[in-house]
């Protein structure tokens, strides 16, 4: 008995599953053992991996009440879905992996009965942390693909939505799903995304933020070309416009694409708001972009260059300002830039409350009393905050962080050449603007190539009613949202 | 990595490899006004006034004056230069002051190197001055921190609304251009402060004439369109009303032939009562002080326009508006006919009564 049993041992040791399971006995957080003595039914499964109360109510309650004799029988004796009898190891490691629990049989060699039992550890649904809108829908993703899925078909409840599931990364196996709208989203578009997604070649994709670097038009511009949202909400009216939406596992934010440049000047609360107001917003964040990048260098090319163009009222307080300092105004300039990126840097990396801290003693302490010293004029130090606090009016946070950058080159280009560096720094960011492509379409559509008809909801947001043709950039494949219907035109009277 | 360095090298070159003067603000000292006197026939004294800032918070410019004696207005800088303590800087020039006696002997001098310039804005006022005008901006005066704060709010603010545009574009653009003459403020110190005089009338880069401060209300009618101005009447019995200027416009209408031209200028203009004390003013009252008015209106601008004729001289752009009405027209014919062209006059005149007192 006992040396047939060891002959049985040998040969087993010898199969691929027992190689399998002694590499996965390395781990401390491997289990495997005997259903009961004189068994010939083995269990083994990552503890971390599946959920107790599946394993002890479930399953060990009833094949321990039972006399069972095979795999099959375990098998039609579980009450859970999904079970599958298999001899193919890589199958096996991947059901390991992913919170199966095995049954083996030392007999059956490699055949093993993977029972489903994962341990879903997830966040709640809570208030989103990057985008805040004051008024309309609070719920934001979470970590957990499926509830992320969840969210957007609660808000697109038509079999239309399609989603494609694709796996990346060597290692970390992470899910993705690509999600559009099959008739209205441009078939072409998803075929990219697709494509690219399937090309990538790397190890570990932990993030959205990773996944849209390396699936990026161009991967060298510090502008995002795939824009990624945590509202629900957003990602469904992006897809009802004909974009598509790539969810990553593991990953609170959701990429959308086709995106053009307005796209970064555009919140949730705009859609929200009445038309006109949310129109006003979005140019003054134009306009408060525009100033963030240009402000700070075009003081420095003045006042380095062009005194002309000073008005002799802001003269004397000027150089009344500017007496004390001993550094000419681009090395203040650039002192001042830093230290608010120490700021900026500080407060993002501390707790939110440490963070406030800072952020006060940082900006009022620091700033009074280095007007006070002498070290910076109280003109620049306006000039910079407002530029700094102007740069976080965009809702996409890696725009702003884009805009810190390139606020820079902008600064060098200004000492060296005055306001003509600035036109050349200008020229620069222009040319690469119109360069840049988002799933190949055209980044700074409307403007150029000039589509009159998309302003209607890129720099304005016209009312809904004037919303009929879904944006030309994304080319969708049904064009018309709706009908239009003309208005009856009746002479109606006040008091009808 | 060749072709690394081959573009490394030529942005570096790009970016470094030139050298541009920079100015930096506080590193300059601004000379805001500016002033020439008449020394001899062939040299002349400058006079710049280029206020210091002293560092700190809170500081009152100090005054600072630097005078130089040559020839032209650039060796004038040289010497001013040697007594500044910092460079000296005309970009932000406000005020271009010439003693009378030098622009009786020609501003030519002065006006070359003001148009080829860079450096000089086009907004730069221009005013003559009777007397000293090294006096006049060295003087410290009791209501401005400095001589040329006073100047350049003075000629900015006051003059905008009694001289047509005293610029150094439209000095320029008159000087150089045909059939019109400049003309520039006139002011002087008296006391302790700086008052208009009146007009000063340029033949080509002499000074020519002048008009007096009240005359000169009526020549801004004539010359432009205005809102502004308060004039004063006198009415019968030795009362006076005041009226002011609400919105005027002039016209010019050129007939006749080219050998025997002739201009008229037709002024409409609405008025509003302002001060009419011991005058009761009704319907057929308000007829007779627009009657009364637009007679009086009408025999000053007769009076200026002899003057002008007499003098040869043409503020009021006469020539050119001739010219544009004739093809063909012979620019040294006009220099004679000019002073025998006749000029009529046409007032239209309409008065507002305001206020509660009805």
């Amino acid at each position: 008995m006992r040396k047939k049993s060891k002959q049985k041992d040998l040969a087993f040791q010898e199969s691929e599953l027992a190689k399998l399971l002694t590499a996965c006995g390395e781990s401390a957080d491997f289990l495997t053992f005997q259903l009961h003595e004189n068994s010939p039914f083995f269990i083994a499964y990552f503890k971390p991996l599946v959920d107790p109360n599946i394993v002890h109510k479930d399953i060990l309650t009833i094949i321990k009440q039972q006399e069972v004799s095979s795999l099959e029988e375990i098998k039609e004796k579980l009450p859970i879905e999904d079970l599958s009898l298999t001899d193919n190891v890589p199958d096996i490691q991947n059901k390991l992996m992913t919170g199966h629990l095995l049954f083996y049989q030392k007999e059956a060699q490699s055949a093993c009965l993977a029972v489903p039992a994962p341990a879903v550890e997830k966040r709640q649904v809570s208030t989103p942390e990057t985008e805040y809108v004051v008024t309309g829908a609070k719920e934001a993703f979470v970590e957990s693909i499926n509830t992320n899925l969840n969210l957007v078909r609660k808000r697109l409840p038509t079999p239309g939505l399609r989603t494609k599931e694709l796996t990346i990364g060597k290692l970390s196996k992470t899910k993705v799903i690509v999600a559009y709208i099959d008739g209205v989203a441009n078939p072409e578009n998803v075929n990219t995304v697709i494509q690219r997604i399937q090309g990538i070649e790397y190890d570990a994709v932990s993030d959205s933020a990773v996944l849209s670097q390396m699936i990026a038009d161009n991967k060298n511009s510090p502008f995002p070309q795939l824009i990624n949202t945590e509202l629900p909400n957003h990602v469904a009216s992006v897809l009802s416009e004909g974009k598509v939406a790539i969810f990553t596992d593991g990953s609170p934010f959701v990429l959308t694409g086709p995106v053009s440049f307005f796209t970064f000047f555009s919140t949730a609360e705009d859609y929200v708001s009445i038309w006109n107001i949310a129109s006003i917003f979005r140019l003054i964040r134009l306009f408060a972009i525009a100033f963030s990048i240009l402000a700070t260098s075009t003081y420095v090319a003045i006042l380095t260059y062009h005194y002309e163009m000073i008005p002799q009222d802001v003269l004397s307080l000027l150089i009344t300002s500017r007496g004390t300092i001993p550094f000419p105004p681009f090395l203040e300039a650039i002192l001042l830039e830093l230290a608010i990126e120490l700021l900026r840097e500080a407060g993002a990396r501390l707790p939110t409350k440490i963070g406030q801290t800072i952020g006060i003693v940082g900006g009022i302490v620091l700033g009074t009393a280095a007007v006070q010293a002498g070290l910076t004029s109280n003109v620049l130090l306006i000039v910079v905050a407002t530029g700094a606090l102007a740069s976080f009016t965009t809702p996409v946070y890696q725009v702003s962080n884009a805009i810190r950058l390139i606020r820079f080159p902008f600064l060098l280009f200004a000492q060296l050449l005055g306001l003509v560096g600035v036109a050349v720094g200008f020229a620069f960011l222009t040319a690469h603007l119109l360069k840049l492509t988002s799933l190949n379409h055209p980044f700074l559509e409307p403007i150029y190539p000039l589509r009159v008809q998309d302003f209607k909801d890129s720099i304005f947001r016209l009312p809904f009613s004037k919303q009929a043709l879904r944006p030309i950039q994304i080319r969708a494949e049904n064009p018309v949202r709706f009908q239009p219907e003309t208005p009856p035109k009746n002479d109606w009277d006040i008091d009808d | 990595m060749k072709a690394f360095l081959f573009w490394s090298v030529f942005t570096l070159a790009l970016l470094f490899g030139y050298s541009i003067e920079t100015k930096i603000l506080e590193d300059i000292q601004h000379i805001s006004a500016i002033g020439y006197d008449y020394v001899d026939e062939h040299r002349m004294k400058g006079t710049a006034a280029a206020p210091f800032y002293p560092p700190g918070v809170d500081v009152q410019p100090l005054n600072a004056f630097f005078t130089g004696v040559g020839h032209n207005v650039l060796s004038i800088l040289e010497k001013q230069q040697i007594q500044a303590q910092r460079k000296l800087a005309t970009g932000r020039l406000q005020a271009f002051l010439i003693s009378k006696e030098l622009a009786k002997n020609g501003v030519d001098k002065l006006t070359d190197p003001l148009a080829r310039s860079t450096a000089v804005g086009r907004d730069v006022h221009m005013a003559v001055v009777d007397g000293s005008a090294e006096e006049l901006l060295t003087f410290t005066y009791p209501n401005a921190p400095t001589s040329a704060q006073y100047l350049s709010d003075f000629m900015e603010k006051t003059l905008k609304d009694i001289v047509p545009h005293p610029t150094t574009h439209a000095f320029l653009s008159q000087y150089d251009g045909f059939g019109q003459d400049p003309f520039l403020p006139i002011l002087e110190k008296k006391e302790d402060h700086i008052r208009y005089k009146g007009l000063a009338l340029f033949k080509d880069d002499q000074y020519a004439g002048a008009l007096s401060n009240k005359d000169s209300y009526v020549f801004k009618l004539l010359y432009e369109k205005s809102k502004t101005g308060t004039y004063e009447i006198r009415f019968k019995n030795k009362k006076y009303i005041s009226i002011e200027n609400i919105r005027s416009k002039t016209e010019y209408k050129v007939s006749g032939s080219q050998d025997n031209p002739r201009v008229a200028i037709h002024v409409s203009m609405m008025g509003e009562v302002r001060d009419a004390s011991s005058v009761v003013l009704k319907g057929d009252t308000l007829k007779e002080v627009e009657k009364e008015w637009s007679k009086e209106m009408t025999k000053r601008a007769e009076k200026i326009m002899k003057k002008f004729q007499e003098l040869h001289v043409d503020p009021l752009g006469i020539g050119e508006k001739v010219r544009s009405h004739f093809r063909h027209f012979d620019k040294e014919a006009w220099k004679d006919h000019y002073p025998n062209v006749p000029v009529e006059f046409h007032m239209n005149v309409r008065i507002r009564n305001t206020g509660i007192t009805e």
